[in-house]
């Protein structure tokens, strides 16, 4: 093990911590605000990669591609929240679960008829590397970690800055006070839905690149995502950062270890945490409700 | 009625319909849904009596599977000696997977659980690959010898003996479901978990046995399905069959007796039938999850019952008191 | 008392599931009136302002307030028309400074006249930055009654405005509910009798989901005569 495989490892691992964030911070925002568990969040990070490969093999250009992968899951986001995910808001958060659950699988089966089993590559889009204490750091990754830095600045602004923020944070605590208020909940729950959905189709879309684009992508991530809103806490944006570093280290650093430490470091890092602390760390006890 | 519906009798007649019913459909689907029921009676329990989201079922189908198989492959021929181990190594595992996971309120459960899924796929296919073979999986046809009394590795003895089986753990959950205060305390903590608390009830271990008795009865179902392919590979743990219990349990009607059955009945059927046209069955499946979850989540069997205690109130009605 | 009723409550009934709590409420409020509604635990009362609030939705009945009828409307929309409903259990956003929690009323009125919030409680001034975790229970019922009165409403519908707080901050709740009362009428929910004595010009009793007396003459509220009716 020398120093330079260590480096290009933690560089991965933020890289990849940058992807588990953006993918997460819907997750977390959903459960937050409308307490709910929108797995429906994998069906728009696998869209999200999906148009991005047909619209950069359309028209050549990778950042029209992640433009016109956004659009379409606000789109269909919108569409989703309207028809389906609205009539569980009220109900237990089991609910949702299954129900987005059902949404996730019946999109994974639609992927699967348009655009067939075979895995997608997407090329990356920018090319070139930088050095790093004398170790070799591609471009794209880089890349990666600050647009994800860059995501979090931006949503902690608005959440903290802007008045439709505040609402959320309000109705995080109390949803049926912000509305009595006088503010239209339903429509603040569309908006973080379609907020949630789009990030998450920006996870797909950064992705992409590092992966090949197939229809199990949204499945294969569920469990890294999953430890990252867990370890972090439901609900926390500042939680779901910490988390994502955590996990992103681990797994890169759990790799170069031993190959199957990968998958099972992270596992033992969140049982660890949780029997610490079983809200995950800035899971507050409001939050478990 | 009502009483067919409800009582135990209701079980063996379900069951020699199912068993005339063998000289109609072919053998193998109606083994395959003999099995799932059993597999499907646990997570139907958590879902409709503990309010516990299990998509992590495929991994407390391994542990039975891959006891059972690592028994038949390594160590000796019986298959009955091989189910048995498969039940023992689960509810070992569950026994100690279950203090973790229990503790955690509802959400984090499904999600630790589903995430503990993805790392049990992940033990069988990688790590473990030395012993288990990975993604190839155990081959087991040649090291089965036939058994006594039921031979469980022609197809008939399989179905027999699955059947049986499933008729005792039917027995079982109806006696857990109806008859004992256990299954009155886990509809409570469905309910209000923490009311139950302060009767003085020790939740944790209403759930921990609740979970542990849940899946070591999936574990078993995996021990019967090993034994039924002689052979166990690392996909039985594989995450995107997660769904099958859920919509096993969701479309039948979580938490009723017969729910697993019926669910599995119509969810084989309907996966045999559909990928005979359309090569990707998951549309339909997210497509009646989503319609089973917005017509009111009780799935076919717990609409039925509804259906017949509203008509069993109309005829006889109650005087509703003033609180 | 000649003029037009504001609210009006017509034989309203509500159901949780199968049980029912609330039986033909027939209620009204005149423009600037302070009614209170008292009764026991569980005698329905917060169910009611609930569901004129919009929170809940009643089996049958009407809740017309200046000729519009409000049940099936949304309780935002119900918020907006200046029919405001103020929780008993003083939970401010706990996230949310004062600022912030008056700034996200403001949004929702479109009034950003915060002159008349501080007129009422020039204490919010000073705590204008601190979080509504911070804010003792006293100062946490003029933040909730603050925040309400921003966007002019006709009505205010206070629940249990005194549960919990010192009988200093109950002496200033009444000078506070008469000044109120100049802008717009206020219909308070409570057990406390001296304090409903003090503020209320009208009195319902209420009992096991119904309303048994209405009491309107000052004298027997004055001296809390009423109290067999509970």
């Amino acid at each position: 093990m020398n120093g330079q495989l260590i480096i290009s490892a933690i560089v991965l691992g933020l890289s990849m911590s940058g992807v588990y964030f953006l993918l997460t911070v819907g997750l977390s925002l959903c459960y937050g605000l409308m307490r709910m568990i929108s797995l429906d969040q994998f069906l728009y990070y696998a869209l999200g990669a999906y148009m991005v490969y047909t619209i950069t093999a359309a028209t050549g250009s990778f950042w029209l591609g992640a433009l016109g992968a956004m659009l379409t899951t606000l789109i269909v986001a919108f569409a989703v929240e309207r028809l389906i995910n609205k009539r569980v808001y009220s109900k237990p958060v089991m609910f949702s679960m299954i129900l987005t659950f059902g949404v996730n699988l019946m999109g994974v089966g639609l992927i699967k008829y348009i655009w067939g089993l075979t895995p997608k590559p997407v090329a990356s889009p920018i090319g070139g590397s930088l050095h790093i204490l004398g170790t070799s750091v591609p471009g794209y990754r880089l890349f990666v970690i600050l647009l994800a830095v860059a995501v979090y600045i931006a949503v902690q602004y608005f959440l903290n800055k802007t008045i439709l923020g505040t609402a959320i944070r309000a109705g995080i605590d109390d949803a049926e006070k912000v509305e009595a208020l006088g503010i239209n909940i339903s429509r603040l729950f569309t908006v973080t839905f379609i907020l949630s959905s789009v990030l998450s189709a920006l996870a797909g879309v950064i992705h992409a690149p590092f992966v090949m684009v197939s229809p199990e992508m949204g499945m294969s991530i569920t469990a890294f995502a999953f430890m990252v809103v867990i370890i972090g806490g439901l609900g926390s944006i500042k939680g779901t950062m910490v988390s994502a570093l955590i996990v992103g280290q681990v797994v890169s650093l759990g790799a170069v270890i031993w190959a199957p430490l990968a998958e099972m470091a992270p596992f033992l890092v969140m049982m660890i945490i949780l029997l610490i602390k079983p809200t995950g760390l800035y899971g507050s006890k409001l939050m478990s409700r | 009625m009502k009483r067919f519906v409800n009582s135990w009798t209701g079980i063996f007649i379900v069951f020699i319909l199912l068993y005339l019913l063998k000289g109609l459909l072919p053998m193998a689907f109606l083994t395959e849904v003999v099995i799932f029921s059993i597999y499907a009676m646990g997570c139907s329990f958590l879902i409709g009596r503990l309010g516990l989201t299990s998509f992590g079922q495929p991994a407390f189908l391994a542990f039975g599977a891959y006891g059972a198989g690592i028994y038949l492959y390594y160590f000796g021929t019986n298959s009955y000696v091989a189910i048995l181990v498969g039940v023992l190594a689960s509810l070992v595992i569950n026994m100690i997977v279950g203090t973790f996971l229990v503790r955690l309120n509802s959400s984090y459960f499904t999600l630790c659980n589903q995430a503990f899924c993805v790392v049990t796929f992940f033990i069988f296919q990688k790590a473990l690959v030395k012993w288990t073979f990975g993604d190839n999986g155990l081959l087991l046809i040649s090291r089965m010898d036939p058994t006594p009394v039921i031979d469980l590795t022609s197809s008939k003895g399989i179905y027999l003996f699955s059947f049986i089986v499933a008729i005792l753990v039917w027995l079982f959950f109806n006696y857990l479901m109806k008859k004992s205060v256990f299954g009155a305390t886990c509809l409570c903590v469905k309910d209000n978990e923490e009311k139950l608390r302060f009767l003085g009830y020790k939740t944790f271990n209403i759930k921990w046995l609740a979970f542990v008795i849940a899946n070591t009865v999936a574990g078993l179902a995996g021990a019967i399905y090993t034994v039924y392919f002689c052979m166990v590979n690392a996909n039985i743990a594989s995450v995107s069959s997660a769904s099958e219990a859920v919509a096993i349990s969701m479309l039948g009607g979580a938490g009723t007796l017969f729910g697993p059955l019926v669910g599995s009945f119509l969810f084989i059927g309907l996966k045999d039938i559909v990928s005979q046209f359309i090569s990707h069955w998951e549309v339909l499946v997210g497509f009646l999850l989503i319609i089973v979850m917005l017509a009111g989540e009780k799935g076919i069997v717990g609409s039925l019952e509804t259906y017949l205690e509203k008509r069993k109130a109309r005829k006889k009605p109650v005087a509703t008191g003033v609180v | 008392m000649g003029r037009p009723n504001m609210v009006e409550v017509r034989s309203l009934n509500a159901a949780y599931g199968q049980s029912k709590v609330l039986f033909d409420i027939e209620l009204n409020i005149k423009p600037n009136e302070r009614v209170a509604i008292v009764g026991r635990n569980g005698a329905g009362k917060t169910t009611l302002l609930k569901c004129m609030a919009s929170l809940l939705t009643p089996t049958t009945g009407s809740v017309i307030y200046e000729g519009t009828e409000l049940v099936g409307k949304r309780s935002y929309e119900v918020a907006r028309m200046g029919l405001k409903y103020i929780d008993q259990d003083k939970h401010v956003f706990l996230d949310l400074t004062v600022r912030e929690n008056l700034e996200l009323s403001s949004y929702a009125t479109g009034d950003y006249n915060w002159d008349k919030v501080f007129k009422h409680f020039p204490k919010l001034k000073i705590l204008i930055d601190r979080k509504g975790a911070f804010l003792s229970g006293g100062e946490r019922q003029m933040l909730m009654i603050g925040r309400a009165i921003l966007g002019d409403p006709k009505v205010l519908l206070i629940d249990e405005p005194t549960e919990g707080l010192a009988p200093s901050i109950v002496d200033d709740l009444v000078t506070t509910f008469h000044e109120l009362s100049k802008d717009c009428a206020i219909l308070t929910v409570g057990q406390n009798l001296s304090f409903v004595s003090r503020v209320a010009e009208r009195v319902y009793a209420m009992k096991e989901g119904k309303l048994v007396a209405e009491i309107t003459d000052e004298a027997e509220i004055k001296n809390n005569s009423y109290s067999h009716y509970l």
